[in-house]
C-alpha cells in the first residue's frame, strides 16, 4: 500500500527519540516552524516511546521522519506505520502522511492480544459524559435488539410457524 | 504476493464463484428479481444489512463520526425503526400482493400511471445513490493505493456488474451475507488495534477531549440527529431496495427474524465504526477530509494484512449496495416500464436478457458524475435517502394499510414529495431550520390523504 499526497506544500515533522527518554520534535513548512523537546514521562510504560506533535497547519500533507538513538532496534509496532531503513547504525523511519499526526509512538513487546482487548475497552475514567454516551449506546442497542427478538418470537408463535434459517 | 493481494484475490474468486452458483440456479425472472421467494432469516438478514450498509457507512459514518463525534450513533435508532415499521406494516401486505417489485405493486393498486412514475423515480433516486458508492471507491483506491479515482470506479463497476448480471438475487444475496461477514471481520479487527495506539478508551476519551470536548457528547443538537435518523427510518421503511428483499424472503415470519438478524450485525458494525472514526480522530485531527479517515486508518495505521481486511470491508458494503441498486432499477425499467407495453418481453428468457443489458446501461451512466467534484459521500446518501422518503413513504406504507387510498393520491404524493423535498434542499441554510426530510414527507402525506379522499375509491379488488 502506499500513501496520500495532496499538493499543497508538505509539512517537513522530524521525531528525534534520544538515547536520554527525551524526544525533540519539530515541525518546518511554508511560513511557520515550530521545535520541543519533551522529558520522558514518569507515567509512561517502559515498553513504548511517545512523542507529541505540535499542531501545524490544517490540511497540509506531512513529510514525516522518525529517528532512533544510535543502537536502538526498529519497534514491534508504531504509530503512524513508517518504512525503517539504516544509515550508519541509527535506524530511521520515514512516512508521507495527509495530515500530521497527533503523536508519534512506537512500542515493544507489548501485551498478547486478549490483554490489549482488555485494556483497550477498560472503561473510560476521564470525560464522563463520553461514557454515559458510549456505554449508554451499547446498553441501549442490546435491550432494543432483545426486545425485537422477543416480539419476533411472540409473533411466530401467534402465526404457529417455526422458522428454519 | 503481498498479503494485501493474497486477501483480495481470494476475496474476489469468492464472489465470483458465488455469482456462478447463482447463475446455475436462476431460470425465470422472478429467480432473477426475488431469488424465486426462497430466502431463509440468515441470508435474508445478511442480504438486508449488506445492502442497507454502503460506502456511506464505511466512509461517510466514518467521516461523520470523525467530525461530530459519539453522537451521531444515535442516527441509528431512527433506521432500525424504519426496519420495524416495514416488517410490521409493508412485508406482510406486501407479500401478499404478489408483486415482484415496488412498481409492480404500484400497478396492482394504483394503476399504470403510478407504475412508471414510481419506476423513473427508483431509477432518478437510485442514480444519485450509485454516484456516492462510486465516488466513495475511488476515493479509498486514491488514498490507499495511490491510482487515480477513476480506477476504483472501474473496479466496481466491473465486479459488480458480472456478478449482478449472472446470479440476480440468487447469487446476489449470498454474496451479500458472505461480505456481511467480512464486514464485521473488517472492523472487528481495526477497533482493538486503534484503541491499542491510544491507550484504550480512557486514552481515546482525553485525546478526543483535547482536541473538541463537543466530540464526547454532543456536537449535534436533537434536531439534526431526528433530521438525521428520521431520512434513514422514513427512507427504509419504504424503500424499493429493502422492500425487494422482504419480497424475496421465504414467508413473512422468516421476514421478521431476518430483520432481527440484520439489527444485530448493524449493531455490531455500527459500534466499530464509531470507535474508527473517533480514533481516527483522536490520531489525525487535523484530516482534510473526514472521507479520508477509513483509507488513511487502512494505510497509515493498520498493519497490512489488517488494512487489506479492512479495505475488503469497505468493498464489501460499496459492492452490495451496488448490486442490490442495479437489480432494482433494471427490474423497475425491464419488468415495470419496458415489459408492459412489449410482446417480445414475453419469455422469461428475453427478460432476463433485457435486464442484464439494462444492468450494463445504469452501471455506467453514474460513472460520469462520480469522476467530478461532488459533495460529502454521506451527504449524497442522505439526499437519496430524503428523496426515496418524500415520494414512496406515503403510497408505500400508508397505501398498503388504507383501503381508501387511490391511484390520484398517489401520484400526487410522489410528485409533490419530490417537488417539496427538492425546493427545501435548495437554499444553502435549510427554511425554517427543518430539514427537507421533514416537509417533504409531510407534503407527500398530506396530497395522499387529500387528493385520495377527494377521488374515487378504487375497485375492491386493487384494495389492500
Amino acid at each position: 500500500m502506499s500513501v496520500v499526497i495532496a499538493s499543497a506544500a508538505s509539512v517537513r515533522l522530524a521525531v528525534d527519540f534520544l538515547a536520554d527518554g527525551r524526544c525533540a520534535v519539530s515541525a518546518v513548512g511554508d511560513g511557520f516552524h515550530a521545535s520541543m523537546t519533551y522529558l520522558p514521562s514518569p507515567a509512561a510504560p517502559a515498553s513504548e516511546l511517545r512523542c507529541t506533535v505540535p499542531s501545524a497547519p490544517q490540511g497540509r500533507p506531512v513529510e514525516l521522519v522518525v529517528r532512533l538513538a544510535p543502537g536502538v532496534a526498529p519497534p514491534d509496532d508504531e504509530f503512524p506505520r513508517l518504512s525503517w531503513s539504516e544509515r550508519q547504525g541509527q535506524w530511521i523511519g520515514t512516512a508521507s502522511l495527509p495530515a500530521a499526526p497527533a503523536f508519534v509512538s512506537l512500542s515493544r513487546g507489548g501485551a498478547a492480544p486478549p490483554a490489549r482487548w482488555l485494556d483497550g475497552f477498560a472503561p473510560p475514567t476521564a470525560g464522563s459524559l463520553f461514557g454515559a454516551n458510549f456505554y449508554g449506546w451499547f446498553v441501549f442497542a442490546a435491550a432494543f435488539i432483545a426486545a425485537y427478538f422477543a416480539w419476533a418470537r411472540l409473533m411466530a408463535r401467534r402465526d404457529g410457524r417455526r422458522l428454519r434459517p | 504476493m503481498s498479503v494485501f493481494a493474497i486477501v483480495l484475490v481470494a476475496y474476489f474468486c469468492g464472489i465470483v464463484a458465488l455469482g456462478w452458483v447463482g447463475y446455475r440456479r436462476t431460470r425465470t425472472a422472478a429467480d432473477f428479481y426475488v431469488a424465486g421467494r426462497t430466502l431463509g432469516a440468515l441470508v435474508g438478514g445478511g442480504t438486508l444489512v449488506a445492502t442497507q450498509i454502503s460506502a456511506g457507512t464505511f466512509v461517510g459514518t466514518v467521516g461523520l463520526h470523525y467530525m461530530a463525534g459519539v453522537c451521531f450513533a444515535w442516527v441509528w435508532p431512527g433506521a432500525w425503526l424504519g426496519w420495524i415499521v416495514s416488517a410490521v406494516f409493508v412485508a406482510p401486505k406486501l407479500r401478499a400482493s404478489g408483486a415482484l417489485t415496488v412498481p409492480d405493486f404500484f400497478g396492482r393498486r394504483y394503476g399504470s400511471a403510478a407504475r412508471t412514475l414510481s419506476a423513473a423515480l427508483i431509477v432518478l433516486a437510485y442514480t444519485i445513490f450509485l454516484v456516492a458508492q462510486y465516488k466513495a471507491s475511488g476515493i479509498i483506491v486514491e488514498a490507499v493505493l495511490g491510482w487515480p479515482q477513476w480506477t476504483g470506479i472501474a473496479l466496481v463497476l466491473a465486479s459488480t456488474a458480472v456478478y449482478s448480471l449472472l446470479g440476480g438475487l440468487h447469487g446476489g444475496a449470498r454474496i451479500d451475507l458472505l461480505q456481511s461477514f467480512v464486514m464485521v471481520a473488517g472492523v472487528l479487527v481495526a477497533v482493538p488495534a486503534l484503541l491499542g495506539h491510544l491507550g484504550g478508551l480512557d486514552g481515546l476519551a482525553r485525546q478526543l477531549a483535547s482536541v473538541d470536548p463537543r466530540l464526547l457528547g454532543w456536537f449535534y443538537g436533537w434536531r439534526e440527529l431526528l433530521a438525521f435518523g428520521a431520512a434513514f427510518g422514513l427512507s427504509l421503511a419504504a424503500t424499493p431496495l429493502e422492500i425487494t428483499r422482504f419480497i424475496a424472503m421465504r414467508d413473512v415470519a422468516t421476514t421478521r427474524y431476518a430483520v432481527g438478524v440484520a439489527l444485530v450485525f448493524q449493531a455490531i458494525i455500527g459500534s466499530a465504526i464509531m470507535l474508527i472514526g473517533l480514533s481516527m480522530r483522536a490520531l489525525f485531527p487535523d484530516l482534510p477530509s473526514g472521507d479520508l479517515a477509513s483509507s488513511v486508518m487502512a494505510a497509515h495505521v493498520l498493519t497490512p494484512a489488517a488494512g487489506a481486511l479492512l479495505i475488503a470491508a469497505a468493498f464489501s458494503a460499496i459492492m452490495s449496495t451496488v448490486n442490490a441498486l442495479l437489480l432494482v432499477a433494471s427490474a423497475s425499467v425491464v419488468h415495470d416500464v419496458w415489459a408492459p407495453v412489449s410482446r417480445w418481453l414475453a419469455s422469461d428468457r428475453r427478460q432476463l436478457l433485457a435486464n442484464r443489458s439494462t444492468i450494463v446501461v445504469l452501471a455506467l451512466v453514474p460513472v460520469w458524475f462520480a469522476v467530478h467534484e461532488v459533495p460529502l459521500v454521506q451527504f449524497i446518501v442522505l439526499f437519496q435517502a430524503k428523496l426515496v422518503a418524500s415520494f414512496f413513504f406515503a403510497p408505500v406504507v400508508i397505501g398498503l394499510n388504507w383501503r381508501r387510498a387511490t391511484s390520484g393520491g398517489a401520484l400526487a404524493a410522489m410528485l409533490i414529495g419530490l417537488a417539496v423535498c427538492v425546493a427545501w434542499s435548495l437554499p444553502a441554510t435549510a427554511p425554517l431550520g427543518l430539514d427537507a426530510i421533514f416537509p417533504g414527507v409531510a407534503a407527500s402525506v398530506a396530497a395522499f390523504l387529500v387528493v385520495s379522499l377527494r377521488t374515487p375509491a378504487a375497485a375492491a379488488g386493487a384494495r389492500p
